[in-house]
């Protein structure tokens, strides 16, 4: 079933885990293509189960959840990793492969698309040194510091220019002005067509750009345009 | 990328080498991860004794169709001596009525010193036995392209000559039949057996290794591999595993099977009892159909391992995806 022309519909969504109380209740929104979003709200408040709803991890114990216009209960195995390669995803705690280079992260999701190296090799350098990795490009994760893991997690989560970015806690291990390269790098994406939805505490990254933010709490979710 | 060109970063304006990407097609799944030492053993042994399972039943089936055969294309007349028979002379006109008949090969009288010698072993050698009347025996080849009707020939014979019986084997054939009927179940019984015990611990050693793996396979689901092109990257190794585990496996089997012979002699207390068991399961080596059977464990192996790992890589899949 499609749904309208939204990228993203939640109807009257609701999870909990095991036999436990509800961590999102009756969330209902939906959200235009090209949007940009920050997700926000208190520790535990669900914004990392609501990414994962997003990213197909999770279904909702109750309600319908529409990506692209498409009920994902209803997707097959193979839909799934086509809407998933429409949608970009920084993980909180990196998820790089750490037998893989800096270089062969980011360039994964291409890689899995069955593009030949040769196509992506440049974009994906030009990329690392956009983020401040061109010197770490051969290096794994191991000997990375946090930041440059999260800058090569970002940069793995764009490189494919994805329909929708989730992001969460983008800008947690970097410093401010890495914080607002990273930022910039979110708008110009946005500005090409790309959603974004970023969960963060961070009030002094969401002061520098005006975009809407969706709050949560205790399990409720309020869109502030 | 036309996403990063547009971004406003000074030094896009000139133009930056291309630098040379170490590892373009690097193993998206760690070899070592997969191809732990304990997994090729553990499925190098299961080989093993596969192999040693099926060879054994191949030996079997072999040398029970090498005595069905030998049993039936013989017949065996008993010439009775009666009071008055020149015992030679009857024999010997006994056995050329039977050389004159459709579909007989060859015919061995057995002299009086043979066939002393046959009942020999239970009775011992004695003079006094040459005082007894031992019936004479009449070895008969059947021609096999040409068979003769035995139960005529039976009727035929033992109404000419009183005191003649013609024994085709029917009892033997049967009971030997029936002895190899059971060692054939039995066999492959067997080998089920091992093959069921086989798959349960390639499955759950393959499983432990993909789980070690749980994150590769996170890792791609979201980035957004198919499940085919996950699964690829392991099937690839686990195929590599298996093939090795099953040549290892497989090879020693038929190192083994090469070596029986030394060890029945090994193992035989007499000359005697190790020309009874090469009578019994022949030399125990195998022949070419005996060596293709061990190959076709090899590729039984690999393809459980291959399939392991696509059911494996399903199972973390559905679970990340619940």
């Amino acid at each position: 079933m499609v749904s309208g022309h939204a990228l993203i519909r939640f109807e009257n969504v609701g999870l909990r885990y095991g036999v436990g109380q509800e961590v999102l209740r009756d969330i209902n929104f939906h959200l235009l293509p090209g949007s940009f979003h920050f997700l926000t709200g208190a520790s535990g408040a669900g914004k990392t189960t609501l990414l994962r709803l997003l990213n197909m991890s999770l279904r909702p114990t109750r309600g319908l959840v529409y990506l692209f216009g498409r009920n994902i209960a209803k997707n097959t195995t193979g839909q799934r990793a086509d809407l998933r390669r429409r949608i970009g995803i920084v993980f909180q705690d990196f998820r790089l492969l750490d037998h893989l280079t800096t270089w062969e992260n980011v360039a994964l999701p291409l890689r899995v698309m069955g593009r030949h190296p040769s196509d992506y090799q440049e974009d994906v350098t030009e990329l690392l040194k956009w983020v401040g990795l061109g010197d770490r490009m051969h290096a794994f994760p191991a000997v990375l510091s946090g930041g440059e893991k999260q800058r090569a997690a970002i940069a793995r989560a764009v490189i494919a220019k994805p329909e929708l970015l989730l992001a969460d806690e983008p800008t947690g291990n970097v410093d401010p002005q890495m914080g607002r390269r990273l930022l910039r790098l979110f708008i110009e994406l946005n500005r090409l067509g790309t959603s974004i939805i970023i969960a963060t505490h961070d009030y002094q990254l969401m002061s520098q750009f005006p975009a809407a933010r969706m709050q949560l709490e205790n399990g409720r979710l309020e869109l502030q345009e | 990328m036309s996403s990063v060109e547009t971004l406003p970063v000074p030094f896009k304006a000139r133009p930056q080498p291309v630098e040379k990407f170490a590892r373009a097609n690097a193993p998206i799944v760690p070899p070592g991860s997969v191809t732990g030492q304990s997994l090729t053993l553990v499925i190098a042994i299961m080989a093993f004794l596969s192999a040693l399972t099926a060879g054994g039943v191949y030996v079997v089936f072999n040398a029970a169709n090498v005595w069905t055969n030998k049993i039936s294309a013989e017949i065996t007349v008993q010439v009775q001596q009666r009071p008055g028979d020149v015992s030679d002379e009857k024999t010997a006109e006994v056995a050329r009525f039977l050389s004159d008949q459709n579909g007989i090969k060859r015919v061995t009288p057995f002299t009086r010193e043979q066939s002393l010698k046959l009942v020999e072993p239970w009775i011992g050698k004695s003079e006094v036995l040459k005082a007894f009347a031992i019936p004479r025996l009449i070895a008969v080849e059947i021609d096999r392209d040409n068979l003769p009707d035995i139960s005529t020939l039976k009727k035929v014979l033992e109404a000419k000559y009183p005191g003649a019986l013609l024994d085709d084997h029917g009892h033997w054939r049967h009971e030997i039949r029936r002895l190899t009927r059971l060692l054939e179940l039995g066999g492959i019984g067997m080998l089920l057996l091992m093959a069921t015990a086989t798959a349960a611990v390639i499955v759950a050693a393959a499983t432990s290794a993909l789980a070690s793996n749980r994150e590769i396979v996170s890792v791609l689901n979201f980035v957004g591999a198919e499940e085919k092109f996950i699964a690829r990257q392991f099937e690839a190794h686990f195929l590599k595993v298996g093939i090795k585990a099953g040549i290892v496996g497989a090879g020693l089997a038929a190192i083994v099977f090469l070596c029986l012979p030394y060890l029945t002699e090994g193992v035989s207390s007499s000359v005697t009892s190790e020309a009874e068991i090469r009578r019994l399961v022949g030399a125990g080596t195998l022949d070419l159909g005996g060596y293709i059977v061990l190959l076709f464990v090899v590729i039984a192996v690999a393809a459980i391992c291959k399939m392991t790992s696509r059911y494996g890589v399903r199972r973390i899949l559905n679970q990340q995806n619940a």
